[in-house]
Order: structure tokens, then sequence, then C-alpha cells
């Protein structure tokens, strides 16, 4: 008992540096490039775009492969800054942004995978395509030509007299700190190996930025969301923690100490997907790496570059998480128990939150189609793939959390699903009793501390929505 | 399974049952030590070998780029090389492993393996921990699948080599997996001799 007390004690005390922060803060949810909502299924559109609004979704991630938008072979013609230039094909793009707008969602777009052309020389064989040393110029126009495509005044081209819709949000790259989209990683040195991805990330950060950016200031630039575990040096992955230290000019030491940093990264968002091997307590085994309850760390490395003028432009940056999810069993034999997934899925919620994250995007709203098979697919759905709400819909859809803080104190934690009252009820003697009522907004994050003592089961009720059911032992 | 003992959700049906607590450290101290100090005794080792070996997050088991890398006594393993025997530490199957198919890999007794997971997660991240950094008995056959996500294979002896004669070659430095020879089973017994000897200083000393 002791030893768990301790590492919940822990979590919470190596996040207590950025609550202050997150209490100022709301909790955007939404969900992570799900070709249910994202693809050009009728069913996007009359079902699951639908049922991701009421949910509570206030955003979703688009895919942009830019080597899928763009021509394989440039004509002469070609001039990749301009949206409208024969060779490149946003149908796809078109469609999603389009749906997913129409609902109220606002659109994050994430744009990877470099078309040949636009990859370095010299990749060796067996090198993922599209991974090998983008071209940050070339990046640079193909932003360029999609924020001008989705600033809210481009005409559709399916529909004459329209405008496609204005997207905010970017996202250059997905996971920098794999191979599988972005090589090299390392690169030999004398004696061993030296970082390699986190300075051509900087590069395609910095580049991208600037195009966006110029086309509308008020555009929004997220980071690349780093894959939560790396290996050492010299293999296909690098810690995120490494990453990162590495993207910002920190040295590794207990102070973060700056070093020399020409062209610091440009962002307005820091972002991570902390994949947990275990529940949301639980820590990555390896110091660089980041799980869930890890977040801290790679705060602690944005706060320290915002100390050191070491990100741009000057100010506090948000953190995002714009992939978490765990597979459930059913379907997937490998997957966690339905319940499980529900009360993990609303604790990480709560355990981001303490540490200053405002944004988390769940991958994904429904179960995807077991083809080839469940292993080899995401099973993550707050939907089974007919339709069926699992547990987690609940958990998304009012996220609501207790933790025993003393003897007589219980934290309640919550995202109201909508505005107006909230009744935080405790059952009693079979019947469910309110003992704190609560006015808020809709999404907003609520952190109460009730004085219970006792054994106590509590949940919240926003009616006609109810949440799941938490019970704090003595 | 519950990750956070002492605080439960309820309700959808009595979906959530399964995250009751269950007497989660009811088990005597002198047990939950003696596991501890095996859990302890068999990690150790495996660390200070410097060798890696991954573990997936539950459900994404098949996701080669999101698996954990974990020093093992087993040696290195290709980057998107997975094992199942290994993975799923805290998925909450009311068993250490992962997957249907995964076994331990003889680094612990079923008994111990039944004693930790009464205790809890921590106890069965205790017991996946073993499990994913004990010697192996054979090494598993790595598959991929789809061009994101790469599945995996159970783990199987190898012929002629049982659970026992694997763990106990690879205890004493034969096999091509490297071991500490016999400084592994006198860590081991002498980490079980101190637990016993101090639980029972401190039973006296209380008593």
């Amino acid at each position: 008992m002791r030893l768990r007390t301790l590492v919940i004690a822990a979590v919470l005390l190596v996040s207590g540096a950025n609550a202050a922060r997150a209490r100022a803060q709301g909790l955007t949810l939404g969900f992570s490039a799900d070709p249910a909502l994202t693809g050009t299924a009728p069913a996007a559109d009359a079902t699951w775009i639908p049922r991701a609004v009421a949910e509570g979704a206030g955003i979703v991630r688009v895919n942009v492969i830019w080597s899928r938008v763009a021509p394989r072979v440039r004509l002469a013609s070609f001039d990749p800054a301009d949206p409208s230039s024969p060779g490149y094909d946003w149908t796809a793009v078109d469609a999603a942004v389009r749906d997913i707008s129409s609902r109220g969602l606002r659109v994050l777009l994430n744009i990877w995978g470099a078309p040949s052309w636009a990859q370095g020389q010299g990749a060796p064989a067996g090198v993922t395509r599209g991974t090998w040393r983008p071209d940050a110029a070339q990046l640079a126009r193909f932003a360029s030509a999609a924020a001008v495509r989705y600033d809210g005044g481009f005409p559709d081209p399916s529909a004459p007299g329209a405008f496609l819709p204005r997207v905010r949000y970017w996202q250059p790259w997905n996971e920098p700190n794999l191979s599988y989209y972005l090589t090299p990683q390392w690169t030999r040195t004398g004696g061993g190996w030296a970082p390699a991805s986190p300075g051509i990330y900087r590069g395609l950060l910095n580049a991208f930025y600037g195009a966006v950016k110029r086309v509308s200031s008020s555009n929004f630039v997220v980071t690349a969301g780093t894959a939560p575990y790396g290996d050492p040096p010299g293999g296909q992955r690098m810690q995120p923690v490494a990453f990162d230290r590495s993207l910002f000019c920190l040295r590794d030491d207990a102070r973060l100490t700056p070093v020399s940093c020409p062209d610091p990264p440009h962002l307005d968002a820091l972002s991570h997907h902390p994949y947990g091997i275990g529940g949301p307590l639980w820590h990555a085994l390896n110091a660089d790496d980041v799980a869930v309850p890890d977040i801290y760390k790679l705060a602690a490395i944005l706060h320290a570059a915002e100390r050191a003028g070491h990100v741009r432009p000057a100010g506090p940056k948000r953190l995002w998480v714009t992939e978490i999810s765990w597979d459930t069993s059913p379907p997937d034999p490998r997957g966690i128990p339905l319940a499980a997934q529900a009360r993990w899925l609303e604790q990480s919620l709560y355990v981001l939150w303490r540490q200053g994250v405002d944004t988390v995007l769940w991958l994904q709203i429904v179960d995807a189609p077991p083809i080839p098979s469940y292993g080899a697919t995401y099973q993550a759905g707050l939907y089974y793939l007919g339709g069926a709400a699992k547990p987690a819909a609940v958990a998304f859809r009012f996220p609501f959390v207790t933790r025993r803080m003393g003897s007589g104190r219980i934290e309640a934690w919550g995202r109201a699903p909508r505005g107006g009252r909230i009744t935080i009820q405790q059952r009693r003697g079979g019947r469910w009793v309110a003992v704190r009522r609560l006015a808020v907004r809709a999404d907003q994050v609520f952190d109460v501390v009730l004085s219970i003592r006792g054994r106590a089961t509590l949940r919240a009720q926003a009616d006609p929505v109810t949440s799941l059911a938490w019970t704090q032992r003595r | 399974m519950c990750r956070h003992a002492g605080q439960r959700p309820e309700g959808a049906d009595n979906q959530l049952s399964d995250c009751q607590p269950q007497g989660l450290w009811n088990v005597s101290p002198l047990m939950r030590r003696i596991a501890i100090a095996l859990v302890v005794a068999l990690a150790i080792p495996s660390v200070a070998q410097a060798r890696v070996h991954k573990i997936a997050p539950p459900g994404n088991s098949g996701v080669g780029q999101y698996l954990e890398t974990v020093p093992t006594a087993d040696g290195g393993q290709p980057t998107n090389t997975i094992h199942p025997g290994g993975v799923g530490v805290g998925v909450g199957r009311g068993r250490t492993g992962g997957g249907p198919d995964s076994t331990s890999g003889g680094a612990l007794t079923a008994s111990t393996q039944r004693a930790l997971a009464k205790q809890g997660p921590t106890g069965e991240a205790a017991a996946a921990l073993a499990a994913a950094t004990a010697p192996r008995r054979a090494r598993p056959a790595a598959h991929s699948s789809g061009a994101r996500r790469e599945s995996s294979t159970s783990t199987s002896g190898g012929p002629g080599s049982s659970p026992s004669t694997s763990v106990l070659k690879a205890l004493s430095g034969s096999t091509s997996g490297g071991g500490l020879g016999p400084l592994l089973p006198i860590a081991l017994i002498g980490s079980v001799l101190a637990a016993a000897v101090l639980t029972l200083m401190r039973r006296r000393g209380t008593s």
C-alpha cells in the first residue's frame, strides 16, 4: 500500500509545478486521424462526425500525406507554392476539411511523408519512403500552398461560389523520433552516435512555421507528436526527452543548460504521444522515455527552452497530446478490458491535465475493420465497428475522476459535457445524494475538494449525462 | 485490472466490476518481500548486462514503434522484434505477459506469479518486469503485418530445451544469451535470505 501511495504521490508531486498553469486552462478533446472521420465514406459525414460532436470533441486531426497530394513527377509548370497548380490532388483533404468543418469541429492538418523529389540525396536502401532528410524549403512551399488553400477564401472546386473552410491548426510531420517517419535518427561520429533527427526536424518545423504564419499570423503550429519510447544511440528510434532536449538545444544535465542555438524552434504548442505500456499512472522505465505520467519531463524541457529564449516566438507554449489510446478486448484479444479502457481514458485526461496538457486527441472514435488482423489495426474506439458504444464513450463525453487527498478530503475532477449545473453525487444507502453543485461552462474543467470521510462512491451528473462512478476507499 | 487501486469506477452495467479492489495486499509481508526480492534479483543482473528487450503497450502490442526498450539478460534484439512473452505489462488480463499465447518465460513459478498477482498492480508489474527481463527459453519469431503495425507470434520453447533447463543454462552463463554464471544464483539466494532475515528481525523488533 505504501509503495502504491508513494508512486501516486510522486506522479502528483512532479506534476504539481505545472498544476497552477493547467488550472487556468481548459481541456480540449478531439480525435486523431480516424479514417471514420477523415475518410470519404458516407458514414463519416452521416454518422461518425456527428457522433464526435456529440461526444464533446472540438478538434479532429487529419493526415495530409504530402507525397499523395503532390505530383510524383514535377512538370515544368508545377509551382509547389500554388495550391491550384496542376499536379496537386487535394480532393481527399478538401473533403475531410469540408465535412469536419461543416459540423463545427476544428481541423488540425498533420502534414508528413515527402515526395521522392523532396528528399535528400544518398538515402540508404531500406529507409522508409518519404522520410530521408526531407527538404525544408520544399516543405515550406507545400505548407504555404496548403495554408492558402485553407485560409477561408479559396474557392471550393466542388461547389461553385463557395469557399473551402478555414483551417487554423497545423502540425508538421509525425513522430520525428522514429525512423518510420524521419531518417536518419542518428549519424555516426568518431566514437559513437550523434542525434540527427532533432536538427533535421528543427529545420522542417521552422520552415513550415514561417510558411503558414506568412499566410495568416493567427495560424497555430503544433510540433509533431513524439513517440513515447526510443532506443539506445544508433537505434531506429530516439527517446523523446533526448529528442526534445536536442531540438531545443539544451544540454543533458540537471539544469538543462542551454547551448548554442542559432535557429531556435518556432512553435505554438509542443506535442507528444504518450502511449502507455500500463495505465495512466505507469511511468516509462527509461529516464528519457515519456508515458502518460512523464509528460512533466517534456514540460520541463519546454520551460527551460522558454527561459533560455530557445523557443520562438517568446512566451509560454502549450502542451498537446495528439495521439493516445488503448485497444480493447473485445475485439482485440491483446487489448485491455472495456472497463479498464474507460477508466484509463478519463484518468489519463486528468493526469495529463495536471501536467499542463490542454488538448488531448484520442485515437480513435470507432474500431477499425480488422483487416488484415486485430493486431495490425487499432481497436481503441469509443465505439465498436458495429456502432455500439463502449464504456469509454461515457468517459470521453463526461470525464470524471476522484482521488483521495487525505482521510477527510477527496478531490473530484472532471470536464463538463455542457454548460449549466453539475451535481457531484455520493451513493448513500442505495440512493445518489448531491454533495456539491457547480455552475460550469461547456467543456470547462472543474477541480474541487470534497470533505468526505470513509469509503465513498461518487459520480457527477449534468443532465442528461452521468459520468462513470468512482469509489474511494478509506 | 485497476492500475490505481483504491479508486475504481463503477456503472456501465457492472462492466467495470473487474476494477474492484481484491484484497490486493492481503498476502503475508514475508511472501511479498520474498517475491519482490526475487524480482529485483532477476532484474538487477539484467540491467548490468545493459542489453535490451522490448515491451509494448497493451492492445497496441503489435505496434513496433511503440515498444518500450528495457534491459534484459537475453541480449539485444532487432528494433522491430517483439517478444510476446514480455509484452503487456499491466494489461489487466489477470495474468502477466499480455497476450493469450504468452508465457512468463519461466522467470517465476506459478505460485510466485499468483502471489504477485494478488498484490494488484504493483505485483503484476513486478511479475511482468521479471518476465520481460528474464532469460528466455527461445528466441521468438517476429512477424510483420501491415505497413504501420507489426504483429507477433507466441513464444515457444526451443527443441530439447525445457524451461527449467533454459533458465539454469542462462543462470550459469552457458547460453549464447550470456549470464552471470554462478554469481546470479548466489545473488538470488542471498537476496531471499536477506529479505527473510530482515523480515524476521523486524517482526521480533515489533513484538
